[in-house]
């Protein structure tokens, strides 16, 4: 048996903890202050990390047979990294690499200690290459436009329901439409006269901002000039997590705000929402309905937390919902944090799998608030792409229906050998 | 404060609570689903399809407004008999669901109306969080603070 130290790619109780190491600079980084950092660092629980969970759930499997032993699980030393480091036989540390798809399995020795720690370096680049761009290979966009596919989702209009749009951005500054509508602002003070949708609309228009990030990245992925599926496509700014929170209210306004909007842009046809609650949430289920019937397609993220999960509204059977596939060699496969189930709703007398389809969602490029690049992991990113796909469709036939829509997106989707369907739905989709 | 069986039917169970242990002024947000009523008019019941219009925006225009004109009938005396208890909806233009804020008494008298159905208390709406590099946080923590300075 050989060592082998067994660990996320991506330790997600790091980002969960963000606020907590906001404050140090490492432009200053002296001894205290690296202290200090450490300490947080190694605070940080590991429990709520959907692989590190499913890493355990393996160990505590393959650990009755004689061909695998724990050693040390470094996070119940207050480790941050979620490793575990056991004894193995090759075949059994294939197997797990194989079954928890998300995790690094490094046989032990210094030579390979240099891939995880590479991890934690940035990955922020000013510019980008084609090899950076494996998420539109992928899709066969590459390929496509090879072969003369010129589509671009032209007169297509996303609402983009995130944190904002950093509209500076040169990717996608011709995208986004300058005003945006700041879901919180319509909260902040009680004011009758503002019920009306219509007047609030005008009410709570500012420019074009982002407050986190994150939409800034899942725009970019949809209309970027170079990162983007479809790059004519316009971005309309629906603030509706102000700094990456929101509640059931901010959900509900900025849906039905999307409604009253796409009255006067007729070519706001895909709502874009990479957030949600977990577990089922019927609150959610009658905006999509509405959107749905006023022909929004609503494309959802299905969450981040692995198998047997699916946060609402992406888990309901109406709208579309999208899981993340990563690429290993020449490999497609659905990413280990991609969530997925199979719903049984008893009240509609339906049995249904989550996600519809699935689409890049692991080291995908895109823009970042402030200019430059970053690779970032999850179905948020997986989202954005398929309502791009979307768009591309929406330019070739405008008057298509919802459902045709979704229909013409499902049937360009190919199963990925080996994933059932309550992890992949459909398949990975592709350009036609 | 104590609630009546009804009432207790109409709530969720964290407002409920709420209710039961609320003592001050202090307000709360609440999402109510209205009733639907019983028959629509001609004009609102009327199928659209998109073979009747010249364009598809056209179509989902008029399907727009259709959808306005059958929520307003639903609802309008509900939110009229909402607004006479101070509390101003927010939304109700195409879903039954409207928000409002107000008082554990208002609410409560709320409930009383025979067009809400339904309330609950607001709750968290989480971003999916990406799975991003410790380098590109820290970094983008930093932006953020040149960004404020």
């Amino acid at each position: 048996m050989e060592r082998y130290m067994i660990r996320p790619k991506n330790p997600q109780a790091l980002q969960n903890n963000y606020p907590r190491l906001k404050g140090f600079d490492l432009k200053g980084f002296d001894s205290k202050a690296r202290d200090n950092y450490l300490d947080v660092l190694t605070s940080i629980s590991k429990e709520d990390d959907p692989v590190y969970r499913e890493m355990g759930r393996w160990m505590e499997d393959a650990i009755h047979t004689s061909e695998v032993r724990k050693i040390l699980d470094i996070n119940q030393l207050g480790g941050f990294t979620g490793t575990i480091f056991a004894e193995m036989t090759e075949e059994q540390a294939n197997r797990i690499q194989q079954e928890v798809s998300d995790v690094h399995v490094l046989r032990d020795g210094p030579m390979n200690l240099i891939d995880p720690i590479r991890r934690l370096f940035s990955t922020h680049k000013a510019k980008i290459d084609k090899n950076d761009l494996w998420h539109l290979e992928a899709i066969g966009l590459v390929e496509a436009r090879k072969h003369g596919f010129s589509g671009s989702g032209e007169g297509v209009v996303v609402a983009i329901l995130d944190t904002g749009i950093d509209p500076r951005h040169p990717e996608i500054r011709s995208n986004v439409v300058a005003d945006a509508y700041d879901i919180q602002k319509a909260f902040g003070e009680i004011n009758p006269n503002l019920r009306d949708l219509d007047n609030l609309a005008n009410q709570i228009k500012v420019y074009s901002r982002d407050t986190d990030g994150h939409g800034t990245h899942v725009s970019g992925l949809i209309c970027g000039k170079k990162v983007g599926v479809a790059p004519a496509t316009k971005m309309l700014n629906e603030i509706m997590l102000p700094n990456g929170q929101g509640t059931k209210f901010y959900y509900a306004m900025a849906m039905q705000l999307a409604i009253t909007l796409a009255k006067s842009r007729p070519g706001l046809r895909l709502v874009n929402v990479s957030a949600g609650i977990n577990g089922n949430v019927p609150d959610l289920r009658e905006d999509v309905l509405a959107l749905i019937e006023a022909g929004i397609l609503p494309v959802f993220a299905t969450g981040n937390e692995g198998r047997n999960t699916a946060r609402s509204p992406g888990r309901f059977v109406e709208p579309l919902s999208v899981g993340a596939v990563r690429k290993k060699g020449d490999v497609f496969m659905v990413a280990g944090f991609s969530s997925g189930a199979t719903i049984i709703d008893n009240e509609n007398g339906v049995t249904y799998n989550v996600p519809d389809l699935v689409a890049p969602g692991d080291d995908v490029y895109s823009c970042v608030r402030g200019g430059g690049y970053e690779a970032w992991d999850g179905t948020s990113m997986a989202t954005p792409i398929v309502s791009g796909i979307a768009a591309l469709v929406l330019e070739k036939h405008p008057s298509i229906g919802v459902q045709d829509l979704i229909g013409e997106l499902l049937r360009n989707c190919e199963a990925l050998p080996d994933f059932p369907e309550n992890r992949q739905g459909g398949g990975l989709i592709k350009v036609v | 404060m104590k609630l009546k069986d009804f009432q207790i039917d109409k709530t969720n169970e964290p407002l409920r609570h709420t209710l039961i242990r609320a003592r001050g002024p202090e307000k709360l947000r609440v999402i109510l689903e209205l009733a639907s009523k019983q028959g629509q008019s001609d004009e609102e019941s009327k199928v659209l399809e998109p073979s009747q219009f010249s364009s598809y925006q056209e179509y989902r225009k008029a399907k727009i407004e259709q959808m306005e004109q059958a929520v307003a009938h639903d609802i309008k005396d509900t939110l009229q008999a909402l607004r006479s208890l101070d509390l101003y909806p927010f939304g109700g233009k195409y879903s039954h669901k409207v928000l409002v804020e107000g008082t554990a008494h208002q609410i409560l008298a709320s409930l009383n109306l025979s067009g809400v159905k339904e309330a609950s208390m607001d709750e968290e709406f989480e971003m999916d969080k990406p799975r991003r590099k410790i380098g590109d946080i820290i970094r983008s923590a930093i932006q953020s603070r040149h960004d404020v300075e």
